[in-house]
């Protein structure tokens, strides 16, 4: 299918990219393309006009910088997973990218790219909602950063405000003392999740649960922090009693969605709480490793 | 045989490296002069009554030359009904464009021609249908019932076919029997998802008036015998031609009402149309397959011999009978296949094919054969565990043994040579039954369970004329190749059936090669293009390694005996004492009488004032094929899975196959049919399924959402093979593109339901089998927690 007619302008800068998308009723900004391009074949889509900021050379950078690393909107899921010193900084980052689809995707496909699709199945909003990263977004008004947590606000909703693009993601490098996991159940692998959850754990020096961050994705109209999980994690020793009870309260309070296609809530719901588990499992035992 | 042997050998396929390359030329590649693009206007509805088409804005859209509905088809292309001659079978009439009622989403209702593909995709979406709902027929069993709604009305009723099948005496069976075994089983409905979609160029001389059509198809010569039929043409003024074909597996052997739109456009456009469909398009308007609920009865004495089979089995026909070959074949298969490589003494299967509102089921790869072996898989494993026995221990004694060939079922199939016993036996030693319980351990301490499943089948190859000829459809059952030796000493191979990616070339090629006597590189193999090449009658149903070969070989032979006759005269020998052997004719016995085929060759076209007035010259010959009315083909597949415990997620760890396909051609080829084959069946049984909502609107019309096998799911499959010649086909050979297909469902199902049943847990009965359904059969299992 062919998508329906649009005005191409491709932006040198970001103030170009600002005025390009405030001159249009209905204009989107185009990165990898890799979800807005074929639901614009399909029509689903019908901007008028795409402003296509990919090679806009101050989007091009990420940089590692006290703690943080910063994205630009044009940079590639691959360019990072594969730069070698993102490798040694964000080892979570690295495997959350492994997931997403296939390298040739990857190879055009952009974090902040999926960060404004906001995509409930897609795994790098749940590791900024994890990890408290912010969004930097671009405005007439100039710049403005927006928690993770109130970036996504449904179901391929953002926050971001008519005329207002997402520059840049800061994401904040996990801390030594403090282990990470990753991880998801597909159909095939590639596929959108049908549940995946992305957690940490750090411990103090007499091996309790210092702070547990745990958000779920592929299960609700948002990645979703698992407040349940977190809290009975929190103070506890993690042993295995204690992941149980994580696991079996990840889902409280989670509005857990279902299809025909792919999978019921429930299914979500329960082999979710085992994802869980097992990926506490994992971020335990590298924060032990870590410590 | 008078071969130089490249029968037999893994001679490289000659047709990848175009492909490979990117050089394929499919309907797409070729453009027209003056060619214009066609978009559709498909229906967003399952049914509806269709009150008002207003195309007035459509028409006045930038470059746009034409938008067409029913009406304006109507006096220039001919309705249809896709009937065969099955007793009491029932088929709506059908036209290109739909004519008042809408019975599907995806069917066609409007045809815009504009010079671009984009502008006509813009115009399409402003053709206003006004559609009054009707509720949808989407179940069905339901659909059987008094007063549900009808997808015709004009049939009265939904039900297409009804028919039993079988015979013996299945009441005293079961009356007789120590343990009864029954199985409700629910298959998916697939569609087959051709990475090339269907397409077609469609040109028309006015001068000459003929009607020249490219087009993705498997049946050339049908097509063009019955877009003559329906555009009013001579046969001998309709060329179809298909070079490359990305992908068929029987969703292409059909008129479909879209494509023939197409044609009745550029006659009456006067301009050469294309039209490339869309996958989503696909996704809704290519045949499916595969739709059927069993349920199904086994009767076994104490010491596991079958005593018979019943079934009951509704075949979800969708909402027309594809024509030309109708909708019922699926169902037939189902029921007359399921005793498959089993000795089952009586069998009482009862079909009813039921019309609803989803797009047509029709053939696929296998048409049939997978949820029939399925269907029997499970119940052999229900019996197994009934009756204490292991898998292979029931199958083996049931399995038709060498001693009952040859073997006539109680559904009426003749087995006439086969290794079913033997199979089973090399597979379970293929797998290395030794090795298993280690490797359960190691998947258990992975959370994983592993399971074990068993299928021994067989598979209907190669039909002749009682498939549809008989039934009243177009549909030839042989096929003719012309095989031409040239002055040159080359050969010229036409052939009836057009080679569509399985290597068909280079089997016709060696095939050749080995009847006249030349060097394979010599042979040239050309098909496609009903202009050029004699009849056929397509690629379907296994056939072309029996059907192509034996049309090939007997005109390979026939040209040999001309060059022989020749060369005697010429050397003054008797032909009998002559041989030719890669290119090379020379007296047998006797050095130094050797002389190049081509020298012959040249007496034949250039020098016939040498020869006397009554010996045949011309070196060309059609060969054609008329065996027996089909060929069993057997084997047996082994499945190993794991079974993640806390997501019901299915991994097929390891793969074999035995096969016994007769004579092998080119072991390569056969063993990459078997493996696409084989990934195509895992995709059915964990995988594929298109998914309707209540309203019958499709939820899979994309590659996100029908989800089929990729490199990442399919294991290397280990293959060996029997041959047990055919002792009526022409080499031997039997059919083997479906045998895949055939096993690999129940094999991988069979599996998942033994690492269930290590568990405690009952198993699946439905396919794909979704995560979802293994966690809820481990949740049923009292021993699982």
């Amino acid at each position: 299918m062919k998508p329906a007619p649009f005005e191409y302008v491709r932006a040198d800068t970001v103030p170009e990219a600002l005025a390009a998308l405030g001159g249009a009723d209905d204009a989107r900004v185009l990165a990898g393309g890799q979800s807005l391009v074929p639901i614009m074949a399909l029509r689903l889509a019908t901007p008028e006009v795409l402003v296509d900021v990919s090679r806009a050379p101050e989007l091009r950078e990420h940089r590692s910088d006290g703690g943080v690393l910063t994205v630009g909107a044009g940079v590639t899921d691959r360019e990072l997973e594969l730069d070698a010193g993102v490798r040694a900084a964000h080892p979570l980052l690295v495997r959350t990218l492994s997931l997403i689809a296939h390298p040739e995707i990857r190879a055009r496909g952009t974090l902040c790219g999926s960060l404004a699709h906001a995509d409930p199945a897609a795994e790098l909003p749940a590791l900024l909602l994890a990890t408290d990263g912010e969004v930097e977004v671009a405005g007439d008004a100039g710049r403005r950063r927006v928690p993770a947590a109130e970036f996504v606000t449904g179901p391929f909703t953002t926050a971001l405000a008519d005329g207002e693009m997402v520059v840049a993601a800061h994401l904040p490098l996990p801390g030594p003392g403090s282990g990470w996991a990753v991880d998801e159940i597909a159909r095939r692998p590639g596929d959108y999740a049908l549940a995946g959850v992305v957690c940490g754990v750090e411990l103090d020096g007499a091996g309790r649960c210092a702070g547990a961050r745990v958000a779920l994705f592929g299960v609700a109209a948002t990645p979703v922090r698992a407040h349940g999980a977190e809290r009975v994690l929190d103070g506890a020793v993690p042993d295995d009693a204690a992941l149980d009870a994580a696991a079996a309260a990840a889902f409280d309070g989670v509005d857990v969605i279902g299809d025909e296609v792919h999978a019921s809530a429930g299914y979500r719901r329960r082999a979710g709480a085992a994802l869980v588990r097992r990926a506490l499992t994992a971020a335990v035992r590298a924060a032990g490793e870590g410590a | 045989m008078t071969g130089t042997g490249y029968v037999g050998r893994a001679v490289r396929r000659r047709e990848d490296p175009r492909l490979l390359a990117g050089r394929g030329r499919y309907v797409d590649d070729v453009t027209e002069p003056r060619q214009a693009y066609v978009a559709f206007v498909r229906s967003p509805v399952a049914s509806a009554r269709i009150a008002r088409i207003d195309t007035s804005a459509a028409r006045s859209a930038p470059d746009v030359l034409a938008v067409l509905t029913a009406d304006d088809l109507a006096g220039h292309c001919s309705g249809w009904r896709g009937l065969l001659s099955w007793p009491g079978m029932v088929a709506g009439e059908q036209t290109a464009l739909a004519t008042g009622v809408v019975r599907h989403v995806g069917e066609p209702v409007a045809l815009v021609v504009a010079t671009g593909r984009g502008p006509a995709e813009d115009a399409a979406e402003l053709v206003e249908v006004d559609y009054e709902e009707r509720p949808a027929v989407l179940d069905p069993v339901a659909a059987l019932e008094p007063g549900s709604p009808l997808v015709h009305e004009e049939l009265g009723t939904n039900l297409c076919f009804a028919s039993p099948f079988g015979s013996g005496d299945v009441d005293a069976a079961f009356a007789g029997a120590d343990t009864v075994v029954d199985v409700t089983v629910r298959t998916g409905r697939h569609t087959a998802v051709a990475l090339e979609t269907r397409g077609i160029l469609a040109a028309f001389d006015r001068d000459e008036r003929t009607l020249t059509v490219r087009i993705s198809t498997q049946a050339p010569q049908m097509l063009q015998t019955l877009y003559a039929r329906l555009l009013g043409l001579p046969e001998n003024s309709v060329r179809v031609i298909t070079e490359h074909v990305g992908g068929a597996f029987g969703m292409k052997a059909f008129v479909y009402p879209d494509e023939i739109a197409v044609a009745a456009a550029a006659m009456l456009l006067d301009r050469p149309l294309k039209w490339t469909q869309d996958r989503y398009e696909a996704m809704q308007s290519d045949t499916q397959a595969r739709d059927e609920r069993v349920t199904a009865s086994l009767a076994l004495t104490a010491d596991g011999r079958i005593l018979g089979l019943r079934s009951q089995v509704v075949s979800d026909a969708g909402a027309w009978s594809m024509y030309p070959r109708g909708c019922v074949t699926e169902g037939v298969q189902v029921a007359t296949i399921m005793p498959g490589p089993y000795r089952v003494p009586a069998v009482a299967a009862d079909l009813r094919v039921v019309y609803t509102n989803k797009a047509p089921l029709a053939v696929y790869r296998a048409v049939g054969h997978p949820p029939a072996i399925l269907v029997m898989e499970l119940l052999m494993d229900e019996a197994a565990r009934a009756l204490g026995l292991a898998p292979d221990e029931v199958r083996r004694r049931n399995l038709v043994r060498p001693e009952d060939l040859p073997y006539t079922s109680a559904t009426g199939n003749v087995y006439d040579s086969g290794s079913h016993l033997e199979s089973l036996e090399r597979a379970v030693a293929l797998l290395g039954p030794d090795g298993l319980e280690e490797r359960r351990r190691d998947a258990a301490a992975r959370g994983r369970l592993l399971g074990v499943g068993l299928a021994a089948f067989v598979e209907l190859s190669a039909p002749g004329a009682m498939f549809y000829g008989a039934k009243g459809a177009p549909i030839t059952a042989h096929d003719q190749v012309e095989v031409t030796l040239q002055p040159d000493g080359s050969v010229t191979v036409l052939l009836g059936t057009p080679g569509q990616g399985q290597g068909l070339h280079t089997t016709a090629a060696q095939v050749v090669a080995d009847g006249l006597g030349v060097p394979l590189e010599a042979v040239r193999v050309v098909s496609g293009d009903t202009g050029v090449v004699p009849h056929g009658s397509g690629v379907w149903a296994s056939r072309s390694a029996v059907v192509s070969a034996g049309a090939a070989h007997a005109a390979a032979v026939e040209v040999r005996g001309r060059v022989l006759a020749l060369a005697g005269h010429l050397l003054e020998a008797d032909p009998a004492d002559l041989e030719l052997s890669e290119g090379v004719v020379g007296v047998r016995g006797v050095p130094g009488t050797r002389v190049p085929v081509h020298e012959i060759a040249a007496v034949a076209y250039w020098g016939t004032h040498r020869l006397p007035p009554d010996l045949e010259v011309g070196l060309g010959a059609v060969g054609s094929y008329a065996g027996p009315p089909y060929t069993f083909n057997n084997g047996t597949h082994v499945a190993v899975v794991e079974v993640e415990r806390a997501t019901g997620l299915v991994r097929v760890v390891d793969y074999v196959v035995v096969e016994d396909c007769g004579v092998l051609i080119n072991p390569d080829i056969v063993d990459g049919q078997i493996r696409g084959g084989v990934a195509q069946g895992l995709g059915g049984a964990l995988l594929e399924q298109v998914v309707h909502d209540p309203n019958g609107q499709p939820q899979t019309s994309t590659m996100l959402d029908y989800l089929v096998p990729t490199a990442y799911d399919v294991p290397d499959i280990r293959i060996e093979h029997i041959q047990t010649p055919a002792p009526t086909t022409t080499l031997g050979t039997k059919g083997v593109g479906e045998a895949g297909t055939a096993g690999a469902p129940a094999a991988v199902h069979c599996a998942v339901n033994d690492a269930l049943a290590r568990a405690g847990a009952g198993g699946v009965f439905r396919q794909p089998i979704r995560p979802e359904d293994v966690l809820d059969a481990l949740d049923r299992a009292p021993a699982s927690r």
